[in-house]
């Protein structure tokens, strides 16, 4: 009889560097369009002060947490979730799966509907950050992609379209 | 058909599609896992591993995969097999199995999770060594098990996700025996071989239908009309494009061609025989299975074709016509269904079953049986094979039907030559 093989899989370097890179460009352009967008503005009004929020995959990361700090004001807070307590966590049950949502593969509400994640939280406010997560993709992608990452591409001013979103790329860049 | 009392246990869950094995590890870690073994079928050589092992990236946890089980696994092996896995999976601290494929290793990773859990000594029963099986000898298995994931490679006959387990002759039968996973992802299918998936898809669809029929268990008959569209949905066509690409001069291109598309015939075959397991758990005592198994070891046909060529028979003769009817929505689809008039649907019920045996006649080129006539059984044998099969089956007192010897005469003089119910009874007066 052949012996047993005890396999520890190995890690991605590749998924994690690009999916790092994508929840830090993706923290930051929130923390943006808080002060930019008004609909974003609206939804981020509704969670109490001190709220924070995460997304990232099970178990290791990478993760993404923003939240909103004393002063009201949106921020991204970095990719270390024991730094932060989190009042909700959007987990992704593989980092796979968070791969095949930042390769857009697969839009939100499919991977929901897939039982690709989970939240631990309140669910109207994990609604919220999804709404917003999709205003902001709608912001940083091309038309072509990110109609492949949201369910349904939104009717938007001209202004929207082009002011908000050099000024929300702008800010993602240099952080202001 | 009664619709007052029945209970229903569904304790696994079913994992479908691609990308599904992506899930393993959340789903094992959750229940409190980080060291699975993979117990691995005689067809799931390493390189089938790897879909799996993928899917552990990232994941933290170490996978202990071992040997792949031989063709011919005897009861003296079984047991070797056994305690080797059972010396590992304790001195290596293994928290979890998973059993990757169908059929034999299935029933060895219920009986490793039995001896982990509650000690080698759970196998053995005095009460067992000889005779017949008593709902009383079997040994209880009373206390919730090790998580235990089970992957299909191909259609199994659905005992996977039943809540028995066979080990060395012996039935382990309770709830906890059932695998808390069933994962079906289309990449890690591998082609089942021919008389493999004839015999799992036949059995699968005796079991729905009967269930359907006979039972009254309205959550179990639902599973059943969902088994019986995927299994009428893709059987045909599998078992098609499988003879197709044995015979094509040009191999290759063919198998490439129809790769994807056999994979989703298989993908959801294997669903189906996943819900057959569910329905096995909440139907005990279908008649097509009690005789069907038996009656293989008296006729060249197998388990399943025994069953399938049983159950048109079983279904005419013990039928209420209204139930038998509607199960004609699920075999014809809503289209066909629609435009027959009440009193013709039981019989095209019948006769859809009928016809994909002989369908299956005609594309094996006569090696799959359309009744029990071309299973090298004789006339004059019936009889004799009817008590014997009523004695050897236990199936005096079951939970769906009381019958007696003269009805399993009966049903078998209907499959011999797939006659009407009225003939059949005729003949044994």
């Amino acid at each position: 009889m052949e012996a047993l093989i005890e396999i520890k899989p190995r890690k991605n370097p590749f998924q994690r560097i690009y999916l790092g890179t994508m929840l830090w460009f993706v923290g930051r352009a929130i923390q943006a369009a808080a002060r930019v967008d008004k609909q974003v503005k609206k939804e981020f009004k509704s969670m109490p002060i001190g709220y924070t929020f995460s997304l990232g995959a099970f178990p290791n990361g990478p993760y993404m947490v923003v939240g909103k700090d004393d002063r009201g004001k949106v921020r991204y807070l970095g990719n270390n979730l024991s730094k932060h307590p989190v009042n909700l966590e959007i987990t992704l049950k593989s980092m796979k799966n968070l791969f095949i949502l930042f390769t857009f593969q697969e839009s939100t509400p499919t991977a929901n509907s897939r039982d690709r994640m989970i939240v631990n939280g309140d669910v109207p406010q994990a609604c919220a950050a999804v709404r917003i997560l999709d205003i902001v993709q709608v912001y940083l992608l091309p038309k072509a992609i990110a109609k492949l990452a949201v369910k349904r591409y939104p009717r938007w001013s001209l202004k929207r379209h082009t002011v908000d979103r050099a000024m929300i790329l702008i800010r993602t860049v240099t952080g202001i | 058909m009664s619709l007052d009392d029945f209970t229903f246990l569904c304790r696994t869950k079913i994992g479908f599609g691609m990308n599904s094995l992506e899930h393993l590890p959340f789903d094992l870690s959750s229940m409190g896992s980080q060291k699975p073994l993979v117990l691995l079928d005689k067809d799931a050589k390493f390189g089938s591993t790897r879909p799996l092992i993928r899917a552990f990236k990232e994941s933290g946890m170490t996978l202990g995969i071992c040997p792949h089980l031989p063709r011919d696994l005897d009861a003296d092996k079984e047991i070797e097999f056994l305690k080797t896995f059972y010396k590992l999976y304790i001195d290596k601290g293994f928290d979890a199995i998973i059993a990757l494929g169908t059929g034999k290793v299935v029933d060895l990773a219920k009986a490793l999770n039995i001896a982990v859990t509650l000690g080698p000594d759970a196998l053995k029963t005095g009460a067992l060594k000889t005779g017949a099986l008593k709902a009383t000898d079997l040994p209880r298995v009373t206390q919730p098990l090790a998580p235990f994931a089970y992957i299909p490679t191909g259609m199994g006959t659905g005992m996977e996700t039943d809540t028995i387990a066979r080990f060395k002759g012996k039935r382990f039968s309770s709830p906890f025996l059932a695998p808390d996973l069933a994962i079906i992802d289309p990449q890690i299918l591998t082609q089942d071989t021919f008389d493999t998936l004839i015999n799992a898809g036949l059995t699968c669809l005796s079991v729905c239908c009967e269930a359907h029929v006979l039972s009254g268990n309205p959550p179990a008959r639902a599973y059943c009309a969902t088994g019986i569209g995927l299994i009428m949905e893709n059987f045909v066509p599998l078992v098609s494009q499988m003879i197709a690409s044995q015979e094509a001069p040009n191999k290759k291109a063919v198998k490439k061609l129809d790769t994807k598309t056999a994979k989703r015939h298989l993908a959801r075959l294997a669903h189906a025989s996943v819900i057959t397991g569910i329905i096995m758990t909440n139907c005990r005592g279908l008649l097509s299975i009690q005789l069907g198994k038996h009656l293989a070891n008296h006729c060249t046909a197998s388990p399943g074709q025994a069953m399938a060529i049983l159950v048109p028979a079983i279904l005419d003769l013990m039928a209420n016509k209204t139930e038998l009817g509607n199960l004609a929505l699920a075999l014809l689809g809503p289209d066909e269904f629609s435009l027959l008039p009440k009193p013709q649907r039981p019989g095209a019920a019948i006769h859809k079953i009928q016809s994909l045996l002989n369908e299956l006649y005609r594309i094996c080129r006569g090696t799959s049986p359309r009744t029990l006539a071309d299973t090298c059984l004789d006339k004059q044998a019936i009889s004799d094979l009817a008590q014997a099969l009523f004695s050897q089956s236990e199936i005096s007192g079951t939970e769906c039907q009381d019958i007696d010897p003269k009805q399993v005469q009966a049903i078998l003089t209907h499959a011999l030559d797939g006659r009407s119910k009225d003939r059949a009874y005729q003949n044994l007066s």
